[in-house]
């Protein structure tokens, strides 16, 4: 503070923000942020514990008496993943206010690498699912739920959903950014509903019917819901969690450019 | 956009009163109403929630018709006969969650304090609200319904009987409405509260005799499953829709004591408000 100042070296410091340390800066003030919003702790914590129970208390009977194992693990996966969804829209909504407040036209002005804002973003949202999915399988655990192959598949178990829920910011914030948004991530939640009722987790495949199980079996959840029942119940690893990561690779790759477009728009509006 | 809001004034009359103090004619209660909820039935469709209005129940019916109705329909019953009533009840707790923040929206907006300095009726903006209210439940029995008989529901009581069931949904929809509107209209962020009115929803759906018959439930939740309000409802609308065996009076019940609470929610809003 106190050094005499001789010009130049000030404005060098300035330019030297490492990326990697702006986007956990940027993550950390995104989590502390979204713990204070009450409509984001509840879509993403208090919501899926809730429906995890109603699940398994209404359904819970039924759809383990249809085969394919104890229903507590599949509802668990279900639902850790839907955390993740609508947790994803419900930041989304505030990242429209912060846009629309200004807030990131403001960061867009600080002498950061840029590129840290989205990791950041997708960073935190990771986290956000990862926090989530611990308290989702504490919730569990009374339920019937146990980590069959110990701590570390445990682990293993946690990470899937965080790799999803990065898969599904993406094309989130571009839908969020693009355009007015609002209208947009409203209908995000109405496709959302039904990647919920139609996967493997909510009921055994073969319950649907035969020209919609090739969709029901292959949309995105299944195969994490997959990894998680392998991971914790027990089951196949390795095909399910490859398939996940290449839907996670696959969406970024395909909205990576629309949402990082989208949020230089976002920020330069103003 | 929004500026049409009382064009019906008479214009000449109060214009007629320039530099004197006078010339305020005030609206009548019907007039101003049907203003104000032509401009709140526009805002729906151009914000699109008639569609979500309709297409709602359309895609609920789908979620949990498509998954169980096979294990359901190894007992012989018809699952579409057993699930639309739900379906509809809970079109009517989500027009509800929808009219906190509309209501909150208003309130936040400023649309309130326009309101009151207009030469209209106290109660004329919150009846507004209500005519979408009651026009969002028509569309999404008509939604229901349509997806409904296309799976297989069918009313086989009188006319008198199907027109009482279409009567408690949209009763059913504007009680709870009510009571919704008054706490959006008093409480400060209400988006979070509607993301946490949620909460409720999915435990009166999923905990009633909706989706299943109350032996599917633990010994321990069945006296609540049977008699919670969803419950109640979805076996009157069950019955009327048959024809056979009706006992209206719980429903009945139900919707008075609901309609009593909205008002007296309402009442209380319309205090806080005045008072600001």
């Amino acid at each position: 503070m106190n050094t005499t100042i001789t010009t130049p070296r000030i404005w060098q410091a300035r330019q030297t923000v490492p990326g990697v340390r702006h986007s956990f800066v940027q993550a950390g003030a995104l989590l502390r942020t979204w713990s204070r919003d009450p409509g984001i702790v509840v879509q993403s914590l208090v919501f899926p514990a809730f429906m995890l129970l109603m699940f398994q208390l209404v359904l819970g009977k039924t759809v383990t008496s249809m085969g394919g194992g104890d229903s507590v693990y599949g509802n668990t996966g279900l639902v850790a993943l839907v955390g993740a969804l609508f947790g994803t829209l419900a930041t989304a909504i505030s990242l429209i206010h912060e846009r629309d407040t200004g807030l990131l036209a403001r960061m867009w002005t600080l002498p950061v690498p840029r590129s840290g804002f989205i990791a950041g973003r997708l960073i935190a949202e990771a986290l956000r699912t990862g926090i989530a999915t611990v308290v989702l399988f504490c919730v569990a655990v009374p339920l019937g739920f146990r980590l069959e192959h110990g701590i570390a598949a445990g682990i293993g178990a946690v990470l899937v959903p965080m790799v999803f829920a990065i898969g599904i910011a993406v094309p989130v914030i571009a839908m969020a950014t693009v355009a007015s948004g609002r209208q947009a991530v409203q209908q995000l939640g109405g496709l959302f509903l039904l990647l919920l009722f139609f996967n493997g987790g909510f009921a055994p495949v073969s319950e649907y019917p035969g020209w919609l199980q090739p969709v029901v079996r292959h949309q995105p959840m299944s195969p994490a819901i997959d990894a998680v029942r392998g991971l914790t119940e027990g089951g196949p690893v390795a095909a399910p969690l490859a398939t996940t990561v290449a839907w996670t690779v696959g969406l970024v790759v395909v909205f990576g450019p629309v949402a990082v477009r989208g949020y230089r728009r976002a920020a330069e509006r103003r | 956009m929004t500026t049409t809001t009382v064009e019906t004034t008479p214009r000449t009359r109060s214009q007629g009163g320039q530099g004197g103090a006078v010339a305020r004619t005030s609206v009548g209660p019907v007039a101003a109403t049907a203003t104000l909820a032509r401009q709140k039935v526009l805002a729906a469709f151009r914000s699109g929630d008639v569609v979500f209005a309709v297409l709602g129940p359309v895609v609920f019916f789908l979620c949990f018709y498509v998954p169980l109705h096979r294990q359901f329909e190894l007992g012989g019953a018809d699952y579409a006969q057993f699930l639309t009533p739900i379906i509809l009840l809970q079109a009517g707790l989500f027009t509800a969650i929808t009219a906190t923040e509309s209501a909150g929206h208003d309130a936040r907006a400023g649309v309130h304090e326009r309101m009151m300095s207009l030469p209209i009726p106290r109660v004329t903006p919150f009846l507004g609200r209500m005519a979408w209210v009651v026009v969002r439940m028509v569309l999404a029995l008509a939604g229901g319904l349509a997806i409904g008989y296309a799976l297989g529901f069918r009313f086989e009581g009188s006319l008198w009987h199907t027109l009482v069931f279409m009567a408690l949904v949209v009763v059913f929809g504007l009680a709870l409405s009510m009571l919704t509107d008054a706490i959006g209209t008093v409480a400060r962020n209400s988006v979070s509260i509607a993301s946490i009115l949620m909460i409720p929803q999915l435990i009166l759906v999923m905990a009633s005799t909706g989706l299943v018959p109350a032996e599917g439930f633990p010994d321990w939740a069945q006296p609540f499953v049977r008699n919670q309000p969803l419950s109640v409802f979805a076996g009157t609308l069950r019955e009327l829709a048959t024809g056979t065996g009706i006992d209206l009076t719980a429903a009945l019940a139900w919707s008075a004591g609901l309609l009593a609470a909205g008002g007296a929610a309402i009442i209380t809003a319309g205090r806080a408000q005045v008072k600001r």
